[in-house]
């Protein structure tokens, strides 16, 4: 046995820090879940049953929130793919002095947090906001479109938080295509458009991947965006979860609810390993 | 026109990303106690009240306090991790990197979840240390990935050339490699300040009343009252903060590769 | 007779510097030809803007009679050999070659022999199920070289063909491609900045510097009759002496630098047309050393003998101490260096102006 090396004092606190405080709890998730608590008690009772599970899935009010929840997350997907593309593409290819900025302004959201963003859209969404204030100005409407409240507008809040999330892992692929396979498309009678079909976006199916898989997760357990922009009037699963933990106090079953989103995130996974195959540009 | 139209997309989603924050630095200088658009009179009225304000003091000051020590230790573990990772074999790193970088991909949410169970277990729910801890936790990675990425930078020649020159080890990091990574830790302890600074995800389920950050206060206030526009007037404040410092660390970046 | 592809007036700047200034050029059909020069001479933004990747700020390119200055790139018709072969990753080989046929909605049976033939062309019929990354360095150029032919395009332009490939391969690689523009009768521009390539694969070399053309022509006309003092101390290794040679008055004797000298024999007579100061280019292939003062021959003392096998270069300090170095590449004995030697000049290979380096007088 090689006696562990001199580097290794420098790892252990690092990753004993995660291992106990952030991986440990995931394991205990898994048990928790399947533990009880009699109604109207706080009181946790250690037990193995499937009692949680069951109530999730005979509860339309459940069922329904996790429908909600896992379309809003798939339209939050399209759309950041849909402006996310794009403006990667512009990023790598045309910014040349903007470029610094427009990355670091990409971070901005990760360092505003969650709810500093969300209190300017509500100022823009609302019914006297920038979006319903400007369109009686111009005098399309008479009435304000409602936005605050509406799954139309936890979506913009959702593609307006996440949107960073597809950006950045597309420009990290795109960066490493040389611009030589896009010219060599064009000299052999590729127009624009089939040069991005079939040579831009199938090499950057890796950062396709990774990145609708960050934004679909991040929009699954997002629960703050959506409680205040559905002003409590649309739970999504998370927004359930965490009520059961933090105002019902059902913590068994919220430990349930939790298991659940991560069993889906896990099943994306497993779909997204399969992909692995597309990944040409690694060698 | 596809470069007018690219360039479009782009402006977009950079709008779009920023326009919110812009939105609220703008209507905290706005009179009204309702925002409303087009914006009434110009006003620092919010901006009085959130200094005079006692309560978002307190709160601000607690997030505060987490926040630095969550730093420190963010940034001297991860900072000690790349080190760590950079003279790790191949295979083993991989393994260990995914670990520490576990907190980026994983979802908070869960994880709070889990983490306030057990931390009322070990009675230190809502405590200041329960918070800090797991504000650390979070943090890691970003101070990992920055300093891994500080580190891959700096020419693994130079503190060679040093031992051989007749520095000790330990003196020769500290006079090469720590100089070299200084405008890295600056970077990666900005983050981690912020990032601690601003989260609600996590806070709102393992802060309690004893120990409230400003953020968790803001959240449960908005789902009972709407917005008070003394709270756009502190976020303005965080926002124009976190500008200051990016400004400077890049203003020491700059000085230090020119160095 | 009209020029199968001819460049009129093209220039490009990026903004105050000036990447190709007025270039005119006409290019035979059937005709390879190789755009030689240092890099940041032009060469390669002359290539893209052929390719159609690149919009010249003015000036027009007719392919064929059809002004094409204004055609996008994937209407060209032009097969293009990138430098990194740019073969797409995620596509099998056949798929690559057959990229361009697919572009033109070529298909089924048509494109299948199409593509074969194009294969074997390049000898690679056998590996057309290969991913890219399966295949060496050389055997991608080939594909890359089969993917620009499979389109029968109008003109083949060649970046740096032979750039990254290693020494040895280079030069079978090198026979290889001439024998395929034979072969294929394709009119080729090659890009390059190796002299070697460029002279031996080539029916007309263009020497560019600075986003000019200096002069075109032959490879045996660029080598023997540089026009300019740039294309001689470019071309040839180790590339020709430049001496300044200054007439003193009295016909037959001038001097170089300060020093004087005699010369004699053809060299004297051609050094009989000089009126002014100027540079003289002497290949040091073409001068002997001797060890006996010879009519014409210039004193010096022997510094350094470099053995090349084969041959030897022998560095020369002309004069005195701090003289200048006049290199001589023979395959005759040489003395110790420090000895005494003289240098003898039997061909005079060009004449320039001192000021702006382009020739005095033509030499026939």
């Amino acid at each position: 046995m090689k006696r562990p090396g001199p580097k290794h004092y420098l790892l252990a606190p690092g990753v004993l820090l995660v291992s106990c405080v952030f991986l440990a709890p995931f394991l205990l998730l898994v048990v928790l879940s399947f533990w009880t608590q009699p109604e109207g008690t706080l009181l946790v009772e250690p037990s193995l049953t499937v009692e949680n599970y069951l109530r999730i899935f005979s509860d339309p009010y459940y069922l329904r929130g996790l429908a909600r929840t896992i379309w809003l997350s798939f339209a939050t997907v399209f759309f950041s793919l849909l402006l996310g593309f794009p403006a990667a593409y512009w990023i790598v290819r045309r910014a040349v002095r903007l470029r610094r900025i427009v990355m670091a302004l990409m971070l901005l959201p990760m360092v505003c947090g969650a709810l500093l963003p969300t209190l300017g859209l509500v100022n823009i969404l609302s019914p006297l906001g920038i979006i319903n204030g400007s369109l009686k100005q111009l005098g399309l409407i008479d009435r304000s479109i409602p936005l605050l409240g509406t799954q139309t507008g936890i979506l913009i809040g959702l593609i307006q938080a996440f949107l960073p999330l597809m950006v950045l892992p597309l420009v990290a692929v795109m960066e490493r295509l040389p611009l030589a396979l896009e010219e060599a498309a064009m000299s052999l009678g590729a127009r624009p458009p089939q040069v991005w079909w079939r040579v831009v976006m199938p090499l950057a199916a890796p950062g396709i991947v990774a990145g609708s898989v960050l934004v679909f997760c991040a929009a699954l357990t997002s629960f703050v965006t959506p409680q205040i922009l559905g002003q409590g009037k649309i739970a999504t699963f998370a927004a359930m979860t965490w009520q059961q933990a933090s105002l019902v106090l059902d913590w068994p079953f919220a430990s349930a609810l939790a298991m659940v989103m991560l069993l889906i995130m896990a099943a994306l996974a497993c779909m997204v390993l399969g992909f692995r195959r597309l990944n040409w540009v690694r060698p | 026109m596809r470069r007018v139209l690219l360039g479009g997309v782009t402006a977009l989603v950079v709008l779009f990303t920023v326009a919110p924050l812009i939105v609220l630095v703008f209507s905290s200088f706005d009179d009204g106690k309702f925002f409303r658009f087009p914006p009434r009179e110009f006003s620092m009225r919010w901006f009085e009240a959130a200094f005079a304000s006692v309560e978002y003091r307190s709160s601000l000051l607690n997030s505060a306090v987490v926040a630095v020590v969550a730093t420190l230790i963010s940034v001297v573990l991860g900072t000690a991790a790349a080190l760590g990772l950079q003279r790790t074999a191949l295979r083993s790193r991989a393994a260990l990197e995914m670990v520490l970088l576990a907190p980026l991909t994983l979802p908070l949410v869960i994880w709070a979840i889990a983490l306030l169970q057990i931390y009322s277990w070990l009675g230190v729910g809502g405590t200041f240390w329960g918070l800090a801890l797991a504000h650390a936790t979070f943090t890691l990675p970003f101070s990992v990935r920055v300093m891994l990425a500080t580190l891959s930078a700096i020419e693994p020649g130079l503190e060679l050339a040093a031992r051989s020159l007749g520095a000790r080890p330990w003196r020769a990091f500290a006079r090469i490699t720590l100089p070299l990574a200084l405008p890295g830790i600056a970077t990666s302890a900005a983050l981690s300040f912020f990032i601690s600074f601003n989260d609600v995800i996590v806070s709102t389920f393992i802060a309690g009343s004893s120990w409230m950050t400003f953020p968790v206060r803001l959240y449960s206030q908005l789902r009972g009252q709407g917005i008070d526009p003394t709270t756009l007037a502190i976020g303005t404040m965080i926002i124009a903060s976190i500008l200051i410092v990016v400004a400077l660390t890049e203003l020491f970046n700059r000085k230090a590769s020119r160095a | 007779m009209s020029a199968y592809l001819s460049i009129r007036n093209v220039a490009k700047t990026y903004g105050r510097s000036i990447a190709l200034n007025r270039i005119e050029m006409d290019v035979c059909r059937g005709e390879f030809l190789a755009l030689l020069g240092p890099s940041g001479s032009g060469k390669t933004t002359l290539l893209r803007i052929l390719s159609g990747l690149l919009d010249a700020d003015h000036g027009e390119i007719t392919l064929e009679g059809r002004n094409i200055s204004r055609t996008p790139a994937w209407e060209r018709d032009i097969g293009l050999v990138f430098q990194n072969y740019a073969l797409f990753p995620h596509m099998d080989v056949r798929t690559n070659v057959g990229f361009g046929l697919e572009m033109r909605r070529i298909r089924g049976s048509e494109a299948a022999r199409r593509i074969d033939e194009a294969l074997d062309t390049v000898s690679m019929l056998e590996f057309g199920s290969r991913m890219p990354s399966e295949l060496s360095g050389g055997q991608q150029q080939r594909i890359a070289i089969a993917r620009a032919i499979a389109i029968k395009p109008r003109l083949l332009l060649l970046d740096e063909p032979l750039s990254n490939l290693d020494a040895v391969l280079r030069q079978s690689v090198r026979v290889e491609l001439r024998e395929l523009h034979d072969r294929t009768g394709l009119t080729t521009i090659m890009v390059t900045h190796d002299q070697v390539e460029a002279l031996t694969l080539s029916d007309r070399v263009a020497l560019m510097e600075c986003g000019e053309v200096l002069q075109i022509g032959s490879p045996e006309d660029l080598y023997q009759r540089p026009a300019s003092a740039f294309a001689a101390s470019f071309l040839g290794s180790p590339p020709a002496n430049l001496l300044p040679v200054t007439p003193v008055g009295v016909p037959g004797e001038f001097k170089i630098g300060e020093m004087p000298w005699k010369p004699a024999g053809s060299v004297a007579e051609i050094l009989a047309r000089l009126t002014h100061p100027a540079n003289i280019a002497l290949r040091p292939e073409t001068l002997s050393l001797s060890e006996n003062h010879l009519p014409g021959s210039i004193p010096g003392k022997l510094k350094a003998v470099e053995y090349m096998g084969g041959e030897r270069l022998a560095h020369v300090e002309i004069f005195d101490e701090g003289g200048p170095i006049v290199l001589v590449r023979t395959a005759a004995e040489i003395p110790e260096p420090g000895t005494k030697v003289f240098v003898v000049p039997t061909v005079i290979t060009g004449l320039y102006d001192t000021e702006n380096g382009f020739e005095v007088c033509r030499l026939d």
